[in-house]
């Protein structure tokens, strides 16, 4: 696949091009925070600050999408499927943020149903992916089998050389068509690779992935889910419960949730059907129309959705639904960490190995 | 308007029950944090509670073995108060459990620093949990730090510990480096602009009265939100109100926010509705904003949790001048037995009820 070498100012360009013609989503920074949200001039980009707060998810599956517009005005009401428009681009995503796409697409695109929005946002989005500068001790990507530099899923992947300027490496066809049309606009600054940028940029992943490996040494995916099989009705739950609030911090920015409600809102003849994001976490999520809830307490809503991210999303695909991003470990208002119950679960399992086992 | 209201409204007009008129700080204290005594007596003083029975649980925080993130706890015995912790990084406001013991048969002991405290003392004010079912062990703060100011400082290098001087800090990196930085560049937010650290009700309290930190960054923030045009004004906190992902993390760890059933989860009908629209991102700020107004502590928890750096705190102070200036009356949650002007009415109001 084709290397080249795009300095800042360069790159700067090629955003401002693609702002013509593309909704541009990238990090950028509000009040001291980096978010991924859309940005409308190339300075507001942000590539060199830490993982943002908003995931990436929001692109394909935004907080909410209007699914329907009716007219029930005349004799027959006009029902018409609303399908996202334009073309997008998302810039800086995170490793991790592409292995949730991933993990979305398998949610969404697999089986009998294809969700048509999901479907036509994601066929329009071009991914030009960055390889992490730095590296959190929130962050355990490595646990889950890949690591800040890995690039898979990305149309394109950028990697910040320590002189400031970027290697831009072209992973798919559409990739490839995108630098093709950069080539051909003339862009000042953009050039083929050469063997020392291309080596510099393979030092910079070495680099970043020498420090994931840390967190490698300390969170593990071993047992986790057999761990789990065993512990549904463990007081650990009630316990860990004590101190969620039932926000939906650790959901909203989960970049693999993706539970959705669906909801109708109406102006006289005009009215609208929607989805919008919604949480496990929130006692509504599972209220019965009757007034009955199956989820009463904390204690059922988060360990559904632990359930769900190293248990459930196990047996029904075959991998976890957490990539290790650490948002959520980050920003729990009570310092609730996904990586205490893998370890709780992993003990589990090791005790259970060594009963049967005698 | 404002001078009749001034006048006419008096602030503690409806008789209190008695209980909320006890004395609101013991003379002798324990020793402060920081001294080396400091946190065994806290722990004595939570086992003995617990041991004689004055309280049947405490809610506290226990050491973990990330040492920036104690976790918040709830002792049951003697026994479990050994991790029982309390240091500069215990920012989360514990005050909003005590509604998770609303039925508890028994009194439950919270450990508190000044914001927190303020957050108790609301609670028994608006009648949410009485005041002889809660054992206040307040704690004079000096001052909280932000872990991820710390991990900032140290960049690459994972902190391993930090140990706080009286005005700077060393933070110890796992691989044994050690740096210093000024402790103000490591204070969470809302302690830099901190001028009421000290528990204004207790019934235990460590530590002499600390003098907290006069900043009044905030409040030249809002003169100059007040000197926009209501236009200028609003793009302002569109431009915030846009990234707000309703995670409903600030109305959770409220303590102004005690509705059992709050407007935002109703369903039928859906004041709230789900989509993200200009419209109901500012409904949804707005009614909380007037909602707590007069019963809102100040204590920043909400501006603390929010995990898009929604600056709430700017309007949440906002509202907080505007009841001061107009209804005279003492910031909530520092005095007992104080109702806040906007939950009261009295028959000789200057302005009609009709
Ligand atoms: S972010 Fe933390 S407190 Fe909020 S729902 Fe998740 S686990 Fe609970
Ligand atoms: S569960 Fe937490 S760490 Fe895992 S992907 Fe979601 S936000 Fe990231
Ligand atoms: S979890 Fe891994 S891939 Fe994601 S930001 Fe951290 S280092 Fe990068
Ligand atoms: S509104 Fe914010 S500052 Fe005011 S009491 Fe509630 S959490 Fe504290
Ligand atoms: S905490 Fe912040 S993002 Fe969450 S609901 Fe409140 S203002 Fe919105």
């Amino acid at each position: 696949m084709a290397e080249k070498l795009v300095t800042s100012e360069g790159l700067f360009t090629m955003v401002e091009k693609l702002l013509g013609r593309a909704q541009v989503t990238a990090p950028r920074e509000e009040n001291g925070i980096a978010v991924f949200g859309p940005v409308n001039s190339a300075g507001q980009v942000e590539l060199d600050g830490p993982l943002p707060v908003i995931p990436e998810k929001s692109v394909v599956f935004p907080q909410s999408e209007t699914l329907l517009r009716m007219d029930l005005g005349g004799e027959v009401p006009k029902v018409e499927a609303v399908e996202p428009e334009g073309e997008q681009v998302i810039l800086g995503v995170r490793p991790c943020g592409l292995q949730a796409f991933a993990r979305l697409d398998r949610v969404f695109l697999e089986g009998a149903f294809v969700d048509p929005q999901y479907r036509r946002r994601r066929d329009h989005t071009l991914i030009i992916a960055l390889t992490c500068p730095t590296v959190k001790r929130s962050c355990f990507c490595r646990a889950f089998g890949y690591g800040p530099s890995d690039g898979s899923g990305a149309d394109l992947q950028l990697t910040r050389l320590p002189g400031g300027s970027f290697h831009l490496e072209t992973l798919t066809e559409r990739g490839g068509e995108f630098v093709a049309e950069m080539e051909k606009e003339g862009i000042a600054g953009l050039t083929d690779a050469g063997a020392e940028a291309g080596s510099a940029a393979r030092a910079e992943k070495a680099r970043v992935e020498r420090l994931a490996e840390r967190s490698a040494a300390a969170v593990s995916t071993e047992g986790v889910v057999e761990g789990l099989d065993g512990m549904y009705d463990d007081p650990y739950w009630a316990q860990l419960a004590e101190r969620c609030i039932s926000c939906g911090i650790c959901t909203y920015l989960c970049p693999t949730c993706h539970c959705f409600d669906i909801c109708e809102k109406a102006r006289g003849p005009e009215a609208e059907r929607y989805r919008c994001w919604d949480t496990c976490l929130f006692s509504n999520y599972t209220l019965m129309a009757g007034g009955a809830n199956p989820r009463p307490t904390v204690r059922e809503r988060l360990r559904n959705r632990l359930y769900h991210k190293l248990n459930f999303f196990n047996h029904r695909y075959g991998e976890f639904l957490c990539v290790g991003c650490g948002r959520c470990v980050e920003h729990c208002p009570t310092n609730i960490d996904i990586r205490k119950v893998m370890a709780k679960a992993a003990a589990r399992s090791r005790a259970q190995g060594v009963s049967v086992n005698g | 308007m404002s001078e009749a209201i001034k006048t006419a409204a008096p602030v503690e007009g409806e008789p209190m029950p008695a209980e909320l008129k006890t004395a609101e700080i013991p003379t002798r204290r324990g020793p402060a944090p920081g001294d080396p005594e400091f946190l065994g007596a806290l722990r004595d003083c939570c086992r003995s509670l617990l041991a004689e029975g004055h309280v049947q649980r405490i809610i506290a925080y226990r050491e973990t073995p990330d040492s920036l993130r104690p976790e918040v706890a709830f002792f049951a015995s003697p026994e479990e108060t050994g991790d029982l912790v309390w240091d500069l990084f215990c920012n989360t406001n514990i005050c909003k459990y005590l509604l998770d013991y609303r039925t508890f048969e028994g009194r439950i002991g919270v450990v508190v620093k000044g914001c927190d405290a303020r957050g108790v003392v609301q609670l028994i004010n608006d009648m949410q949990i009485p005041r002889d079912k809660v054992e206040i062990i307040g704690i004079c703060c000096p001052g909280q730090i932000d872990p991820a100011k710390v991990e900032s400082a140290a960049g690459e290098a994972w902190v391993s510990r930090v140990v706080a001087g009286p005005d700077s800090v060393e933070i110890v990196t796992e691989e044994g480096t050690e740096m210093r930085v000024p402790l103000e560049s490591v204070l969470t937010d809302r302690c830099l602009s901190c001028r009421k650290p000290n528990p204004p009700v207790a019934d235990v309290v460590f530590g002499e009265d600390q003098k907290g930190r006069i900043s009044d960054e905030v409040f030249e923030q809002i003169a100059e939100l007040e000197r926009m045009s209501s236009a200028e004004r609003d793009a302002f906190w569109n431009r915030h109100f846009e990234r707000c992902i309703r995670c409903f993390a600030c109305r959770n760890v409220c303590p102004a926010c005690s509705c059992t059933k709050c407007v935002f989860d109703q369903q039928e009908p859906d004041w709230l509705a789900g989509e993200r629209n200009q419209a109901n991102q500012h409904f949804f700020q707005i009614t909380r904003a007037v909602h707590v107004s007069g019963r809102c502590t100040g204590c920043e928890e909400c501006d603390r949790v929010c995990p898009v750096g929604i600056p709430l705190r700017l309007m949440n102070k906002k509202l907080w001048k505007d009841v001061k200036d107009l209804f005279d009356s003492p910031l909530p949650g520092t005095k007992l037995g104080v109702r806040s002007p906007l939950v009261m009415w009295d028959p000789k109001d200057a302005d009609s009820f009709e």
